[in-house]
């Protein structure tokens, strides 16, 4: 009897669910970079995941990788279609550079394979739609690598515009910067227009963006005026990126000034209003 | 309207805190470099209460979650289930959108509308 009424005041917990073990889910990873070593990481806590096969345009560094991060052994390709075409995969994680990042998708999907794809999604707005319509042809999953969207205080972001306490949204100011965090954790690819397409607005504005849009249920934008810039500035060439570290002996290189590589980027858009 | 900026390089500490303006309150997102899914202190709600102006500030949660984690875990779930995508690209589609026209309006120097098909 008491113990009912006592129930009534106790909070709702979130039950964590119970991880079955008995079929194991087939993980490929496309791009064995620096992203890829937190997939691996955190394939290798889930006790029901198998990661059997990596692949990489660059020979040998899927093996490299592999032996650096735990899964010394997986089957090798040097390339997305021969991953796909070679093995049973549940699903992949694309952590290629930008500008594959459509091509590998849409072939694991076309070919059965749900995709984790990482951020920015693509490069430009038609190898979105392309993306989005092959998922819907394939029926398969598809989930983009926003993980800030887990984080508590993002969420009570949502929920404190959800919850009406604002009122109808009618303005929004978002963004961020580094002083100086040009992305270079292995060479040249983060900032080279071949490989990345875009700068800084993809790599971190797109989480910004997300903030804000997934805050207000997401509304279908329809302007956008915008301005971007590419002032050289040193790049230190470190193994990993720590942005405002200062570093004593920084390996320091004046970049050319890139047409391509925008390191600042400036925008307003526009909504449906009220 | 969504005012918005982004910079590797820049000579600031922050372009600024994240504002959301509504009819009846406002939300202040104290700045960070915005990609790790962290804020720079506790959110602030502007409102009027009683005919007062008040100030309410959110505890900032300080739980262990490892986001990076989440996203795997939850991908894997639906993947198991036959769930749906924890971040689906139908959202993303707008984000990209979005990005693409700050790209092409900086190249053509003027705004543009954007024509995003039905999926």
């Amino acid at each position: 009897m008491a113990g009912s009424i006592l129930d009534r005041f106790k909070e709702a917990v979130e039950e964590s669910k119970e991880i079955t073990t008995d079929k194991k889910i087939r993980i490929g990873i496309i791009g064995t970079g620096w992203i890829a070593e937190a997939h691996v990481a955190n394939y290798l806590k889930c006790p029901d995941v198998e990661i059997v096969a990596a692949a990489d345009l660059i020979p040998g560094k899927a093996e490299k990788f592999c032996k650096a991060n735990g899964i010394e052994g997986v089957r090798l390709y040097p390339d997305h279609k021969s991953l796909i075409d070679n093995e049973q995969l549940d699903a992949v994680s694309v952590c290629t550079y930008n500008k594959t990042h459509a091509e590998c998708t849409i072939y694991a999907l076309e070919h059965g394979v749900n995709v984790l794809l990482e951020k920015p999604m693509c490069v430009t707005l038609e190898e979105a739609v392309a993306i989005c319509k092959a998922e819907k042809a394939s029926g398969k999953i598809l989930s983009i690598g926003f993980q800030p969207r887990f984080d508590e205080n993002m969420k009570m972001i949502r929920k404190i515009v959800q919850s009406g306490e604002l009122g109808q949204i009618y303005y929004i100011q978002t963004g961020g910067g580094r002083r100086r965090g040009i992305p270079t954790p292995y060479g040249t690819s983060f900032i080279e227009e071949k490989t990345a397409g875009l700068g800084a607005l993809a790599d971190i504005g797109c989480y910004s963006l997300d903030m804000v849009l997934n805050a207000i249920g997401y509304p279908k934008p329809l302007s956008v005026s915008g301005y971007t810039s590419a002032f050289s500035a040193p790049i230190r060439i470190t193994t990993r990126v720590i942005p405002n570290t200062p570093r004593s002996s920084p390996l320091t290189i004046s970049p050319q000034r890139s047409s391509a590589s925008r390191t600042t980027s400036c925008s307003t858009s526009a909504f449906p209003g009220p | 309207m969504l005012d918005f900026r982004i910079s590797w390089a820049m000579n600031l500490d922050t372009p600024g805190d994240t504002i959301i303006l509504g009819t009846k309150g406002g939300l202040r997102v104290p700045s960070t470099e915005c990609w790790n899914g962290s804020i720079g202190g506790p959110l602030k709600i502007y409102k009027t209460v009683a005919g007062e102006e008040v100030e309410m500030e959110i505890p900032e949660k300080n739980d262990d979650t490892d986001n990076f984690y989440k996203k795997i875990r939850l991908f894997v779930d639906a993947v198991k289930e036959g769930g749906k995508a924890p971040v689906p690209s139908s959202q993303i589609l707008y984000n990209q959108a979005i990005i693409d026209g700050i790209a092409k309006s900086a190249r053509l120097g003027k705004e543009i509308t954007l024509e995003i098909p039905e999926i």
